[in-house]
């Protein structure tokens, strides 16, 4: 009982976390402080993962999210003047308005529909699904070919990476 | 299970309770008498040049994602690390494709001139 | 146990937010995180069931999308470089090339 009552006082602080920290991140108008508290909702994401056991994909989570890809997108910010951007005022038109009434909506239906019905199907056979060793195991036999798929992408990221960012296409000047 | 990790959450709640207390402690006890020169941001004694948001160079881009892809590649190494045993000879064979393959990127980047500083 | 539907309100809660960003917001690096936010959403909802189903399919698809998201956010943001040397911003009104 002292567990579950546990388990529901995490859940609710990291929920509500990740919630307020993601409202931070599309509302503030500096986009270094939208990108620590991009951060702070990944993290506290990582927490809901742990809580629901599978602690390899947390620290996946924290390693390529939190670290890798938000310390890319810091490195971009502090690349380019963001002075003129973080000036303008919010423009409202009636597209933008329609557009988050229907994604409010969208929400409420979405809510009604998952938390009223309950996940049916068979269960598996796996007691534990978040420990490396088994995500290991299946990675290597069942999903082994989307595992080297994987690395082409990889590789196809990186030539059209390099492409589009490489010293001709910049001009000669760096500033 | 997760009470594994509660010395993770103390350790947690001990930083910021340290990073907060010094905060508050140097507000609550210090003296405050600021002067123009105080209110500068120190940068190791001498007086800072400029403003505090230049740009970096945008050749540093190259460098930061090609640390990002193969921060990919390290996350794919962990779960084969675990397993090596167990897969044995067949795992080795496909992990060596993967690396292959990343590897013609990386020698792509190289030969491109992509990593040269001059 | 805490019952699946609360992680699912969540992660709609996660990905509406994210959505709403995307269609308010002007510059193009905001933008951006808001889809990460949404798809960082999904892989909540799919550790999720994964985890109720004692199932590992899930997780997997978890990988790959994180997988697809680094890819995503190298030539993603290298084309956001682009951009800024090309028109010296990257206020998303100014990209309208392809507007009819």
């Amino acid at each position: 009982m002292a567990v579950l009552i546990a388990k529901w006082v995490i859940f609710v602080i990291t929920s509500l976390l990740a919630i307020v920290s993601s409202l931070l991140m599309i509302t503030r108008r500096n986009t270094i402080h939208s990108a620590l508290f991009m951060i702070l909702a990944f993290v506290a994401s990582a927490i809901l993962y742990l809580l629901l056991g599978c602690q390899f994909m947390a620290m996946i989570q924290i390693i390529v999210y939190a670290g890798a890809v938000m310390m890319l997108i810091l490195f971009v910010i502090m690349m380019i003047d963001l002075s003129k951007e973080e000036k303008l005022k919010m423009k409202v038109t009636r597209t933008k308005i329609a557009g988050v009434i229907v994604s409010v909506l969208f929400m409420l239906a979405l809510i009604l529909v998952m938390g009223l019905n309950s996940v049916k199907g068979k269960l598996g056979a796996l007691s534990s699904i978040g420990d490396a060793k088994t995500i290991g195991t299946l990675l290597f036999t069942k999903y082994l070919l989307p595992f080297e798929v994987a690395s082409i992408l990889l590789l196809a990221a990186m030539v059209g990476a390099v492409m589009l960012s490489k010293k001709k296409a910049f001009g000669g000047e760096d500033q | 299970m997760l009470k594994a990790y509660l010395p993770v959450l103390i350790l947690v709640l001990v930083a910021a309770g340290f990073a907060a207390f010094a905060v508050v402690a140097s507000y609550l006890l210090g003296q405050h008498k600021p002067t123009r020169v105080k209110m500068a941001p120190y940068e190791c004694g001498i007086a800072s040049p400029g403003y505090g948001r230049t740009r970096i160079p945008l050749r540093y881009y190259t460098v930061a994602m090609l640390f990002l892809l193969f921060d990919l590649e390290v996350v794919f190494l962990y779960p084969w690390a675990v397993t090596f045993k167990k897969l044995g000879l067949f795992g080795l064979v496909e992990m060596m494709v993967f690396i292959g393959i990343l590897l013609v990127g990386y020698i792509y980047v190289w030969k491109k001139g992509a990593l040269e500083w001059d | 146990m805490i019952p699946v539907q609360a992680y699912f309100v969540v992660s709609a809660i996660l990905f509406i937010i994210g959505v709403i960003g995307a269609i308010t917001r002007r510059n193009a690096i905001v933008v951006f995180m808001s889809i990460e936010m949404m798809l960082n959403a999904v892989n909540l909802t799919l550790i999720a069931t994964s985890s109720y189903l004692h199932s590992i399919d899930g997780v997997m698809f978890v990988f790959f999308v994180m997988t697809v998201a680094a890819a995503e956010a190298a030539v993603g943001l290298a084309i956001f470089l682009m951009m800024y040397r090309k028109k010296d911003t990257i206020k998303l009104d100014e990209f309208n090339l392809l507007k009819g």
